[in-house]
C-alpha cells in the first residue's frame, strides 16, 4: 500500500528502524536506572562501556528481528513462535555449541583453549548472532573489571 | 513512518507490556535473589551483600538476553502487518 504512495523500501525500513530503536531505548534506560538503583558496582564502574554495548546491541537486535520476520507470514504465529525460536537460536543453541566444544576440546596450550571447531562456532555466532556477541561483550567487560 | 509506528505502539497495550517485559523479568529475578539471602540469613553482613551483588552481576547478562529474546517479537509486528 505504501509503495503505491511512493514510499521506497529503504525509507520505510529507515523510518521503522528509527521508531523501533526509540522503543528499544525505553527498556535500555530502565536497565541503566536499575543498575544505578541496585548499585551493581561492576556495571556501575563500567557504565559507559555497558551503555555503548546496549546501544549497539539495540541496533543489531532490531535489524536481526527484521531479517527474522521474513520467515513468518502470519502476525499471530510470529508473535507466539518468534520468542521461542529467538530464545533457542539466539541463546540456547550458540551457547550449547560453543561451550560444549570448549568442554570437549583438549587444551593444547593456554592460547588455544577453544580448539578449531570451537573457534568456527564462536566466530560464526559472534558475527551473526547479536544476542551471543552482546553476551560475550558483557562477559569480557566483567572479566576485565574483575581482574 | 516514525509517527505511524509510534501511533501503532500507543494504540496497543500489549506492546507496552512487551517493551518493559525484559526489565520486569530481570527486576523480579534479582529481587527474588535478594529476598532469598535476606530470608535465609538473619544477620546479613557486608560480605554477603557483596557476594550477592557479584552473583547478580554474573546473572544479569543472561537475564537481559532472555528478556530481550522473548520480547523481540514486538519489532517484527509492523513489517508483518504491512506486508
Amino acid at each position: 500500500m505504501l509503495t503505491l504512495y511512493g514510499m521506497t523500501s529503504f525509507r520505510y525500513y529507515i523510518g521503522l528502524f528509527t521508531a523501533d530503536y526509540v522503543l528499544y531505548c525505553i527498556p535500555m534506560s530502565l536497565f541503566l536506572l536499575f543498575i544505578e538503583i541496585l548499585d551493581l558496582s561492576i556495571f556501575k564502574d563500567n557504565l559507559d562501556h555497558f551503555s555503548f554495548l546496549m546501544l549497539i546491541f539495540g541496533a543489531n537486535l532490531v535489524t536481526f528481528t527484521y531479517f527474522f520476520s521474513i520467515f513468518f507470514s502470519d502476525v499471530n504465529a510470529a508473535f507466539k513462535k518468534a520468542p521461542l525460536i529467538m530464545l533457542f537460536l539466539g541463546v540456547v543453541l550458540p551457547f550449547a555449541l560453543v561451550f560444549t566444544t570448549i568442554a570437549t576440546t583438549e587444551a593444547k596450550s593456554d592460547k588455544n583453549i577453544i580448539g578449531i571447531e570451537g573457534k568456527i562456532f564462536y566466530y560464526f555466532f559472534y558475527i551473526l548472532d547479536p544476542l551471543f556477541s552482546f553476551f560475550m561483550g558483557i562477559v569480557y567487560m566483567l572479566l576485565i573489571s574483575l581482574n | 513512518m516514525v509517527g505511524r509506528r509510534c501511533l501503532t505502539f500507543f494504540r496497543e497495550p500489549r506492546q507496552w507490556l512487551m517493551v518493559v517485559s525484559p526489565v520486569i523479568a530481570t527486576i523480579t529475578t534479582t529481587l527474588f535473589f535478594y529476598s532469598l539471602v535476606n530470608l535465609l540469613n538473619t544477620q546479613t553482613t557486608n560480605k554477603d551483600t557483596n557476594a550477592l551483588t557479584l552473583v547478580i552481576s554474573m546473572l544479569l547478562p543472561i537475564l537481559i538476553l532472555i528478556g530481550f529474546s522473548t520480547s523481540c517479537g514486538i519489532y517484527m509486528l509492523t513489517p508483518l502487518y504491512e506486508r
